[in-house]
């Protein structure tokens, strides 16, 4: 971009020191004093020109005295040494010509907008200021909040309304102190784009000091990376990239990279914290292969890709244990509504992280227990949650409602979230290690740095993709025809808040029967036969087949009003090679998926997420977030994994078996705990062992599920 | 839950507990110098065919208004200077600071011997005791102004005067506004005892003049309650200025 190299702003020889507040009560007022003793140097030597018209961004390590040579520069600090001139003209104090926008809002509380704005043309006649401040309301989009007070706008609006009160001054040059630091991400983000586009248009000389090398990337002509403290100047980098600029181009983000080396020099690690006074080494030297040092300014220390239960839930236990992290979530709209009927062990996770009260007030249908028919209609079982034992109740929810009341709960736990952002890639070093993630919010990429990433991603596996860990279970084809229903009957009052599972004959399979609300019922029956997705008559024929086939459930639903379309899942189930590595860890479906069928996705995403938190916890404690770190995690992962499967294989090979069987106290519990979600216990393998025995089946066939078990 | 009507029944409901055990402990103790509640209204009704309930609100009000004006008038701008000014401020600081502790009924003998038994006695008294709370407030709504509001000002050139009426009064009024309403509060506590000794009209002469004259009880804490009710009202009436537009940034509601 061609400039007038027209000297604005000339820096020379500029010094700062501030009296040291020890210091300085005894000895007052005392010059004699050599330097050291009675002041605290903050800015040495710093030297600079900045030209007419130019976008300078002046970045730091925080602390590091930008702020203070932007005061000075701005007339409010007078320097301890060296002079700064503007148009030749030494700077004597604050001047019209040359507006500051301020860190902490400027903005006056007891003024309108329109008042605000026009405050620096108090001197022009009435209809030039009302003019001009319709004008600048109108470029920051502050349009129909004239009248308003800055109470009643959010944070960005009213740093738009001092962008505003500074243009219409109309001086040559802006000085902006961290004017963003405040503001939330998106805010952030469209505030930078606003002002690179006001900047085009009304060409003023910008000196703008953030801590934020990726702010000053996208905004400057030229940066200018301060040393920290005493400061000076370490690196000026040029930008010379054309606006609006692409930050994934490679030559922005070797920009990018550059300027964080300078900053990482200077922070040099360790070694130059440790000997003061001795020269800095040249590379980061990681003491610890585990924990690789980072330059990077961290975003959070974890970073939770994905909103749902998964994610949600190990949200609330990190937030619990006090671990900074940062949820990203892609959805803003609300999810489908599917029922699903969670596992009492789900209900006691639920418990531990205090979100009880929260399924209680919201009235979640309760279930009590399990109820099985065979596909004659001749013999039921029923199994009751609470005794034996157990204590526990489960709940029967809406998805789309519990998944946002969890991710809520875990906001009000210290999870901080940000909705909307679609997360494209986790960025690796070069070590192989996880450093954070690569996202899109609307229409602006950035790049978000953590310590660890977790993909809570759900089905759409984004780790497993882009590591291409996926192992599909394509073996098994199963299908899944669904909807909600009123008007069913619900058999015995003594079972009707429990989950019914209804067998039916030969390929067919079986049916669910989960009551949503009092009147809702979600019904569902799963085949080995695909549906013809395009025909809705074969899928109402087939369901209806099917239901057919069982008299207890065919009787129920009589009467029964389907409330909607039917949906068809289908089985696509996988797991992955790996589900931990150097500072990344999978949970809940992003992890694995044994079964579409069986409701059992939040009872895992709650599961793995609380071995994750755990295992996470102690990676933090031991400062060590590698790989072997999070080996035991991997392991419990896998043997519950292979238990699942073999549950389910289980169930489907030869459900009239597992029933007769169950029929025995003693395995009826064995059953129940692990159908319940009781995989992932080191006691799981032998009761696992027990009932395979007590079914029957030959150990062989149950190694890894698969559809050709059916009768 | 209607939170509105319950703001209005609850109170009302504390208040008729209170009626009925004032009303059953003077009935059980047989006092016949402490009045029953319903004495207490027929004693007013009296005082108000008498004319003299009208008469002694309007003074005692008077009073407290003219005592609060002059000490509005003096104290905000002596405060915004003394808060602007930090040569002003080491110089009359500890002066304040001995004289604001001191009672103002302790200035109640002087305050006889400079005016006499005078409506300028309580008056008087009332500007002292309003003045100190009004001055501090100000004085230190002045020091606490955020740096960054006056650093924007002078960034815009406004100097002196505009500065003190565009930038440091409107930053300093919440402040200000919070002296003021100590301040009336304080104001009314004082014209009480005033006049109780320096005049002979008001609501607090009809108190010590209902108990001297007769062992008038009924009047005693009818007078009291009128003090109470118009308390009330004049806080409720600065209250309504934290309301305003230009101040309600510096109140958290």
């Amino acid at each position: 971009m061609a400039k007038a190299n027209t000297p604005k702003i000339v820096i020379s020889d500029l010094w700062m020191d501030f009296p040291d507040p020890r210091r300085s009560k005894q000895a007052p007022k005392d010059k004699t004093k050599s330097r050291a003793k009675s002041a605290v140097p903050v800015l040495e030597r710093v030297n600079l020109t900045v030209n007419e018209g130019e976008f300078v961004c002046i970045v730091g390590p925080s602390g590091c005295g930008k702020s203070t040579l932007l005061n000075i520069v701005g007339g409010f600090l007078k320097a301890t040494r060296g002079q700064v001139t503007i148009d030749g003209a030494p700077v004597q104090g604050p001047d019209l010509k040359r507006i500051f926008i301020f860190q902490e809002n400027g903005v006056f509380p007891w003024l309108t907008v329109e008042d605000n704005v026009g405050f620096g043309l108090l001197g022009e006649e009435a209809e030039v200021r009302r003019r001009n401040v319709a004008h600048y309301i109108e470029m920051v989009g502050l349009t129909g909040f004239e009248k308003s007070y800055p109470r009643e706008l959010s944070g960005g609006m009213r740093q738009r309304v001092e962008i505003a009160r500074a243009l219409a001054a109309n001086p040559d040059v802006l000085y902006m102190d961290e004017p963003f630091g405040a503001l939330d991400f998106l805010t952030r983000l469209r505030m930078r784009a606003e002002l690179v586009e006001i900047w085009q248009r009304e060409k003023k000389t910008v000196l703008f000091v953030t801590h934020d090398v990726e702010e000053s990337v996208q905004l400057a002509d030229r940066v200018v990376v301060m040393s920290r403290r005493p400061a000076t100047i370490a690196n000026l980098v040029e930008v010379n990239l054309p606006r609006p600029r692409d930050l994934d181009a490679p030559e922005y983000l070797s920009i990018r990279d550059e300027i964080f080396e300078t900053m990482g020099l200077d922070h040099s690690g360790i070694s130059s914290a440790q000997n003061v006074g001795q020269p800095a080494s040249p590379t980061p030297a990681p003491t610890k292969a585990a924990v690789p040092m980072r330059s990077k300014k961290l975003d959070a220390d974890v970073i939770v890709v994905g909103g749902g239960p998964a994610g949600a839930a190990l949200g609330a236990y990190l937030g619990r244990a006090g671990i900074d992290h940062l949820i990203l979530d892609k959805a803003h709209h609300p999810r489908a509504h599917v029922g699903e009927s969670l596992s009492s062990t789900a209900t006691r996770l639920l418990r531990e992280i205090d979100f009880l009260p929260t399924l209680e007030r919201e009235g979640f249908g309760v279930k009590r227990g399990i109820s099985w028919t065979t596909w004659d209609g001749a013999d039921s079982i029923d199994m009751t949650l609470a005794g034996d034992g157990r204590d526990e109740l489960a709940y029967h929810v809406d998805r789309s409602k519990f998944d946002e009341l969890l991710l809520r709960h875990a906001r009000n736990n210290g999870s901080r979230i940000l909705s909307g952002a679609h997360v494209d890639r986790v960025e690796f070093n070069r070590q192989g290690f996880a450093t954070g993630i690569s996202a899109k919010v609307s229409e602006s990429r950035f790049t978000l740095n953590a310590r660890l990433v977790v993909d809570a991603s759900g089905r759409h596996c984004l780790l497993g993709r882009q590591l291409r860990l996926v192992n599909s279970h394509s073996k098994s084809q199963r299908f899944a025809i669904h909807s909600w229903f009123t008007n069913i009957a619900l058999g015995k009052d003594s079972t009707a808040d429990y989950t019914h599972i209804h067998l039916l004959p030969g390929q067919l399979g079986w049916a669910w029967q989960i009551p949503i609300t009092g009147e809702v019922t979600s019904v569902g029956v799963v085949t080995d036969r695909e549906p013809d997705m395009k025909s809705g008559g074969d899928v109402d024929q087939l369901f209806k087949h099917a239901v057919e086939h069982n008299p207890v459930l065919a009787g129920r639903m009589d009467n029964a009003v389907r409330l909607r379309e039917y949906r068809i899942d289908a089985n696509f189930g996988y797991d992955m090679g790996r589900t931990a590595g150097n500072g990344w860890l999978m949970v809940g479906d992003a992890a694995f998926f044994i079964d579409p069928i069986f409701p059992a996705g939040v009872s895992n995403a709650l599961h793995t997420a609380k071995l994750a938190a755990e295992a996470i916890a102690a990676g933090f404690a031991n400062n060590d977030l590698g790989e072997d770190a999070f080996a035991g995690y991997e392991r419990r992962l896998r043997d519950g994994i292979g238990i699942w499967s073999q549950l389910v294989t289980l169930i489907y090979g030869d459900p009239s078996a597992l029933i007769a069987a169950a029929t025995e106290s003693e395995h009826r519990d064995r059953f129940l705990r692990l159908f319940e979600g009781e995989v992932y216990e080191p006691a799981a393998a032998e009761a696992m062992e027990q009932l395979r025995r007590a079914v029957g089946a030959d150990a062989d066939t149950l190694a890894a599920p698969s559809g050709s078990a059916a009768q | 839950m209607n939170t509105r009507s319950e703001s209005v029944i609850l109170p009302l409901m504390v208040a008729v507990f209170f009626i009925l055990i004032w009303h059953f402990a003077v009935a059980l103790t047989g006092s016949s110098i402490f009045p029953k509640p319903f004495q207490v209204l027929v004693g007013m009704a009296e005082l108000a065919k008498q004319g003299v309930l009208f008469k002694y609100v309007v003074a005692s009000l008077f009073r407290v208004m003219s005592g609060f004006l002059a000490a509005l008038v003096i104290g905000i701008p002596l405060g915004l200077l003394l808060g602007w000014f930090g040569r002003a401020f080491s110089a009359f600081n500890p002066a304040i600071q001995v004289l604001r502790p001191i009672s103002p009924i302790a200035w109640i003998p002087v305050a006889i011997l400079w005016f006499g038994v005078s409506d300028m006695a309580p008056i008087f008294l009332i500007f002292l005791a309003s003045l100190f709370p009004i001055t501090t407030a100000a004085m230190s709504a002045v020091q606490n102004i955020q740096l960054v509001y006056l650093r924007a000002a002078r960034n815009f050139g406004v100097k002196r005067l505009t500065l003190f009426a565009k930038v440091v009064f409107p930053a300093a009024m919440p402040q200000i506004i919070t002296g003021v309403r100590i301040a009336l509060g304080v104001a009314w506590l004082v014209v009480v005892a005033a006049e109780m000794i320096a005049v002979n009209s008001g609501l607090g002469y009809l108190i010590i003049d209902a108990r001297n004259a007769g062992m008038r009880y009924d009047l005693v804490v009818s007078g009291m309650i009128l003090i109470g009710l118009i308390g009330l009202m004049l806080d409720f009436m600065v209250r309504r200025l934290e309301h305003l537009d230009e101040v309600r940034w510096g109140f958290n509601n």
